[in-house]
C-alpha cells in the first residue's frame, strides 16, 4: 500500500472549482514534483494535504491513517514556504527549537539536534543570527531546518526556491536533494519550473486546470507525453494539430489528435537524406537564436511553424532565408489526443 | 531654485519661531523671579521646587497617567485580540471593524464627551460612574490610531503566513500568537500606546466636561490654579511639557529602532 494517497481530492473557493478530483499515491522515501503553470492548483493542493485548507471532498491518508479531518499540528508533516516565513523575533536557532520544544522533546536533545540538523545544512556559524540578518539562500536553508528537524512523515515545499537568484537556486536544488536523499524522507515539491522539477525528482506529477494530467519519472515524461499539455508544458514540443501536421508533412492524421514532435529530434542538413521510416521536407530559416549551447532555428514548411534545436556546433550554422532539409523520424512523432 | 530654497528657509524658521516663541516664553518666565520690565530681575528654580513638592499637583500628574495608561493598555489588548481573531478565523470581518474603529476619528472630542455625558450621567447603573465613563470615552478616542498602527504592524510581519508556519512546528494558533506575532509587532503596538498616552495625557477638554470634579488630574489642577500664582503655573506646564517631550523622544527611539531592523 502506498505511503500517501491521495483520494479524489476536491476544492472549491466560493464558486470556483480549483481541484476537481486529485488521485495519486506516493510511495515512502519519493521526492514528487507537482509541476503545473500558475493557477493550476498546485499550491492549493499541497496546502490542503497539510491542513491549512478544507478540502471540499476526497480524502488524504498517510501511513494508513486518514488524516482529512486532524488539524495540521496533528498530521506530523513539515513545510516550508515560499517566503520562508521565519519567526523574525527568533534567532536561527531558536527558530530550530521551536518545533521541538511545543513537542516537549528534552532539552539536551533539542540541543543535539539543531546542531545536527544545522550541520546538515551548513550554517552551525549562523546560529544565534536573527532570520533578517541572513541572505535569502541561508533564509531558506534555515527554513529546510526547521520543517526537518521535527523528523515529520512528510516534508513539503512550496516553491521554496521561486525568490532565489539563477546560480543560488542550481546549488540549493542540489542540497535539497542531497539532504532528502540523507534522510531518506517524503517529499512533496512544488514547482512551476519543469526542469526544477526534472532535475530534482523522482516523479513528477503534471497538474493542469485542477486535474492531474501525467504523472511518471522525469524521463517517462519528458519522452512520452500522454497529452497535449503535457507536450507543450514540458521540453517546449512543437505540437501541431491535424491540418497543420497534414499541411507540413504531406502525411494524414486523424481528426482531434495532436502530434507532438520535440525540437531536439529535428534533423537539419543542406541535402536530402533519403532516411528510411522519417518525414523529410524542404524549408526556409526563418530565425535563429542562440540559447545557451543550443541552437534555436524557427522553420517554415509550407506555412508551418517548426522549432528545431541544435548544440552549437560551427559547421552547422544556418542563415535567416537558407533553405535547408529537415529530417524527422517518424517514431519521434507522437500522436495524442487534443 | 536657489531663491525658492532661500524663501523655505525663512518661512520655516519663521513657522519655527512661530511655534516655539510661547514655549520659550513660558520656559523663562517659570525661571524668572520677577518679570515686571522688558526683561527679568533675575531666575530661580523656587517655582519648580515648589510644584515638584506640591501633594496636589503631584497627584494631579499619577492622576493623569493612571487616566492615560488604562484606556491605552484596554484598547491595545482588545484590539490586538480582535484583530488576531479577524486575520486568523474572520478575515471578512476586518472591513467591517475598520468601519466601527474609524467613526471615532468622524466626532469631535467635546461632542463625544457632551454625548456621552448626556447619555449615561444622572442613570444609577456602574456607566454613570464618571470615572469609569471618562476611561471608556477614552478608550473611544484612542480606537482609530491604535487599530491602525496594530493593524498596520501585523499585516508588515505577515501574521497569516506565519501563524500558519508556527502551525505546521505543532503550535495552536494562540501560542503561535503570543510567542511570535507579539514580541514581532511589540515595537510597534509601544509606538502607537506613546502616541495615544501622549494625546490622553495632555487632554484637558474631556476630562473637563465629564469628570472635573472627581478626577483632578495635572491639566485641571493647574487649571483651577491658573489665576493664583502665574510663575508657578507657567512652571507646571513646562514639567507637563517635559513629560510629553520624553514620550516623544521614546516614540522616536522605538521607531527609529524598528526602522533599523526593517532595513537590516
Amino acid at each position: 500500500m502506498s505511503y500517501i494517497k491521495f483520494q479524489g481530492i476536491k476544492k472549491s473557493f466560493d464558486d470556483a472549482e480549483v481541484l476537481k478530483g486529485i488521485d495519486l499515491d506516493i510511495e515512502e522515501g519519493e521526492f514528487i514534483s507537482l509541476l503545473g503553470p500558475s493557477g493550476c492548483g498546485k499550491s492549493t493542493l499541497l496546502r490542503c494535504f497539510a491542513g491549512l485548507e478544507e478540502v471540499s471532498a476526497g480524502n488524504f491518508i498517510l501511513d494508513g491513517n486518514n488524516i482529512t479531518e486532524l488539524a495540521p499540528q496533528k498530521r506530523d508533516i513539515g513545510m516550508v514556504f515560499q517566503q520562508y516565513s521565519l519567526f523574525p523575533n527568533m534567532t536561527v536557532e531558536q527558530n530550530l527549537a521551536f518545533g521541538l520544544e511545543i513537542k516537549k522533546v528534552p532539552k539536551n536533545e533539542i540541543k543535539e539536534r539543531v546542531r545536527d540538523v544545522l550541520e546538515i545544512v551548513g550554517l552551525t556559524d549562523k546560529k544565534k543570527a536573527y532570520p533578517g540578518q541572513l541572505s535569502g539562500g541561508q533564509q531558506q536553508r534555515v527554513a529546510l531546518a526547521r520543517a526537518i528537524v521535527t523528523k515529520p512523515k512528510v516534508l513539503l515545499l512550496d516553491e521554496p526556491l521561486s525568490a532565489i537568484d539563477a546560480k543560488l537556486r542550481k546549488n540549493l536544488q542540489i542540497e535539497i536533494r542531497r539532504i532528502q536523499k540523507a534522510l531518506n524522507i517524503t517529499t512533496i515539491f512544488v514547482t512551476h519550473d519543469q526542469d526544477e522539477a526534472m532535475l530534482m525528482s523522482d516523479r513528477v506529477c503534471l497538474v493542469n486546470g485542477g486535474l492531474i494530467e501525467q504523472v511518471g519519472t522525469p524521463v517517462e515524461i519528458y519522452t512520452n507525453p500522454k497529452t497535449k499539455f503535457a507536450a507543450s508544458f514540458i521540453g517546449h514540443y512543437n505540437v501541431l494539430s491535424d491540418i497543420q501536421f497534414s499541411k507540413a508533412f504531406m502525411a494524414y492524421m486523424p481528426e482531434d489528435s495532436v502530434m507532438a514532435i520535440r525540437p531536439e529530434t529535428i534533423l537539419l542538413s543542406q541535402e536530402k537524406k533519403n532516411k528510411e521510416n522519417s518525414y523529410e521536407f524542404e524549408g526556409i530559416v526563418k530565425e535563429s537564436r542562440s540559447v545557451g549551447n543550443v541552437l534555436r532555428y524557427h522553420i517554415d514548411i509550407n506555412g508551418v511553424d517548426l522549432r528545431a534545436d541544435t548544440l552549437y556546433r560551427s559547421f552547422s550554422l544556418y542563415q535567416d532565408g537558407d533553405k535547408v532539409w529537415i529530417s524527422v523520424e517518424k517514431r519521434n512523432c507522437l500522436e495524442l489526443t487534443d | 531654485m536657489k531663491k525658492n530654497r532661500f524663501l523655505g528657509n525663512v518661512w520655516m524658521i519663521f513657522c519655527a519661531a512661530y511655534l516655539i516663541l510661547p514655549l520659550g516664553v513660558t520656559l523663562i518666565y517659570s525661571f524668572s523671579s520677577s518679570w515686571v520690565a522688558i526683561v527679568p530681575s533675575g531666575f530661580t528654580l523656587e517655582y519648580y521646587i515648589e510644584k515638584i513638592t506640591d501633594a496636589a499637583f503631584f497627584m494631579g500628574v499619577l492622576r493623569g497617567i493612571i487616566a492615560a495608561a488604562i484606556p491605552v493598555i484596554v484598547t491595545n489588548i482588545c484590539i490586538l485580540l480582535a484583530l488576531f481573531a479577524v486575520i486568523v478565523y474572520f478575515p471578512k470581518m476586518e472591513k467591517y471593524m475598520q468601519m466601527i474603529c474609524i467613526i471615532p476619528t468622524t466626532i469631535n472630542g467635546i461632542i463625544l464627551a457632551t454625548s456621552v455625558l448626556s447619555t449615561y450621567a444622572g442613570g444609577n447603573t456602574i456607566l454613570s460612574n464618571r470615572i469609569l465613563m471618562l476611561l471608556c470615552t477614552y478608550c473611544i478616542f484612542c480606537f482609530p490610531l491604535t487599530y491602525q498602527g496594530i493593524r498596520n504592524s501585523l499585516y508588515a510581519v505577515n501574521t497569516k503566513r506565519l501563524l500558519e508556519a508556527a502551525s505546521m512546528l505543532g503550535a495552536s494558533e494562540f501560542y503561535g500568537f503570543v510567542r511570535i506575532i507579539v514580541p514581532t509587532v511589540l515595537p510597534g503596538l509601544v509606538n502607537t500606546a506613546l502616541i495615544s498616552f501622549a494625546g490622553l495625557f495632555g487632554d484637558f477638554a474631556i476630562i473637563k466636561i465629564i469628570a472635573s470634579s472627581q478626577f483632578e488630574t495635572a491639566q485641571t489642577f493647574l487649571y483651577k490654579n491658573r489665576s493664583a500664582d502665574t510663575q508657578a503655573f507657567s512652571a507646571g506646564v513646562v514639567i507637563l511639557l517635559l513629560f510629553t517631550l520624553l514620550i516623544n523622544v521614546a516614540v522616536h527611539k522605538t521607531a527609529s529602532k524598528e526602522n533599523q531592523k526593517e532595513k537590516k
